[in-house]
């Protein structure tokens, strides 16, 4: 549903009031400190608008006005994030802005991260904040970048006066505070984030609606868009089995009884380890099934059905691998929203990294 | 391991190996009580053998469980 315009939406048109008020955050090059020999330059606010923010300005043409700008080098934003981050938010309660504008940052990596550390400060301050990139700059790669606002740009400062027109008018909607329509309608590249809205008409007189232009050979447009998943390179495959220390994950949902750490039976928000330390079996008196995707008659018996621990020590034992960890990982695979499992699959790796395991068994319904 | 193969090279999951059915995916309860271990012995070290293979991509590896069974 996230095509749909909400219906406060168009009644917004607040009446000029006074200027709205700005933070813009640069780097050293575009703040006019230097070029990369100034990379390091630490936080530093001057008053007013500077390079971009000029443009900005001639955009808004009253309505809002640069009251300060943000600059950091480059190295120093990207070597010293929660640093700067401190920084930048001091300046930004000292000024109170009614909103960030960090960018354009094209296609550098450091600056993107410069932006999207000084739109977390404004965010952790409740204040709004948009930035503006090239889709693929590293920095949105970083878990830091999700559910900012970011606006598309080209790879280069070529790109400045599309950006800036574009930086300008969402920074004036979010500023007023008026209602941000969706990622396709206002521009911004999808954050993967779904809201509930009122529609007149129900999920299936709008898909027969659809079906019949796409019969007609009409435009039409999919409520859900189809996602396009990350490519992963394969991991390369493990020389030999003696020695390695296996892990178990799983997204079925065995917890221990009584699910002590209350995970959701769907639409899953979280992870957790288990210690199947010294366990040669997972009984149904101590682990139980809480997916509310699959009928868990079988896994209730027999927890081993979803997570085979009782053949994985018989083959341990048997020593045709190194060891089993004892941290079972769990997740309830249903209705999770793809970043949330890209979130878990994450932490997950990196806990399995500190734990020295080198091959993993990911067990899914 | 999962019975989903389809959506799991979808999601791009490289070493992929075929489960015996969604809510058991790596065992099989119309087997006998006795001989259901081997099945999830089969399929367990099946995933260990997948861990020894190169693969280039989404690759769905099959449980050979005639002898399980």
């Amino acid at each position: 549903m996230r095509d749909v315009v909400s219906p406060n939406e168009t009644a917004q048109r607040t009446s000029q009031g006074p200027p709205v008020r700005v933070v813009h955050y640069l780097n050293q090059f575009f703040g006019g400190i230097g070029g990369e020999q100034h990379a390091d330059h630490p936080v530093e606010v001057r008053a007013g608008a500077i390079g971009p923010g000029r443009a900005l300005e001639r955009e808004w043409d009253g309505a809002a006005t640069v009251v300060a700008t943000v600059i950091a080098g480059d190295n120093y934003v990207s070597t010293f994030a929660s640093e700067a981050e401190v920084a930048i938010r001091s300046a930004l309660e000292a000024h109170r802005p009614d909103v960030l504008i960090a960018g354009p940052a094209f296609n550098a990596g450091r600056y993107g991260m410069g932006c999207v550390t000084a739109c977390r400060a404004a965010t952790s301050l409740g204040i709004s904040s948009v930035t503006a990139m090239f889709p693929t700059n590293p920095a949105l790669a970083m878990l830091e970048s999700r559910g900012l606002i970011v606006l598309p740009t080209v790879e280069t400062a070529l790109g400045m006066p599309t950006a800036a027109k574009a930086l300008a008018r969402l920074a004036l909607k979010l500023g007023r505070g008026e209602a941000v329509g969706t990622a396709a309608e206002e521009g911004f590249l999808p954050r993967g984030m779904r809201r509930d809205v009122w529609h007149e008409q129900t999920g299936a007189d709008r898909a027969i609606a659809m079906l019949k232009r796409k019969i007609a050979g009409q435009t039409y447009r999919s409520e859900l868009p189809i996602e396009i998943f990350d490519s992963v390179p394969p991991a390369p495959p493990l020389a030999r089995l003696a020695g390695v220390r296996i892990a178990l994950v799983t997204t079925g949902g065995i917890v221990p009884r009584g699910n002590p750490d209350r995970l959701r039976e769907y639409n899953s928000v979280t992870w957790r380890p288990y210690s199947i330390a010294g366990l040669n079996d997972l009984t149904g008196d101590a682990w139980e099934p809480i997916h509310g995707g699959y009928d868990s008659t079988w896994a209730r018996e027999d927890p081993d059905r979803i997570v085979p621990v009782d053949a994985l020590r018989l083959l341990e034992r048997a020593g045709e691998f190194g060891a089993l960890d004892d941290r079972l990982y769990v997740m309830v695979g249903v209705g999770t929203s793809v970043g949330n499992a890209r979130r878990f699959g994450e932490e997950i790796a990196l806990d399995l990294q500190k734990r020295g395991v080198q091959g993993v068994i990911l067990t899914a319904t | 391991m999962t019975t989903l193969t389809t959506l799991a090279a979808e999601v791009r999951a490289n070493r992929i190996v075929a489960g015996v059915r969604i809510p058991h995916p790596v065992s099989d309860p119309t087997v006998a009580p006795d001989k259901e271990i081997d099945v999830r012995i089969a399929v367990a070290r099946r995933a260990l053998d997948v861990l020894t293979l190169a693969v280039e991509g989404p690759t769905v590896f099959a449980v050979d469980l005639a002898k399980a069974r």
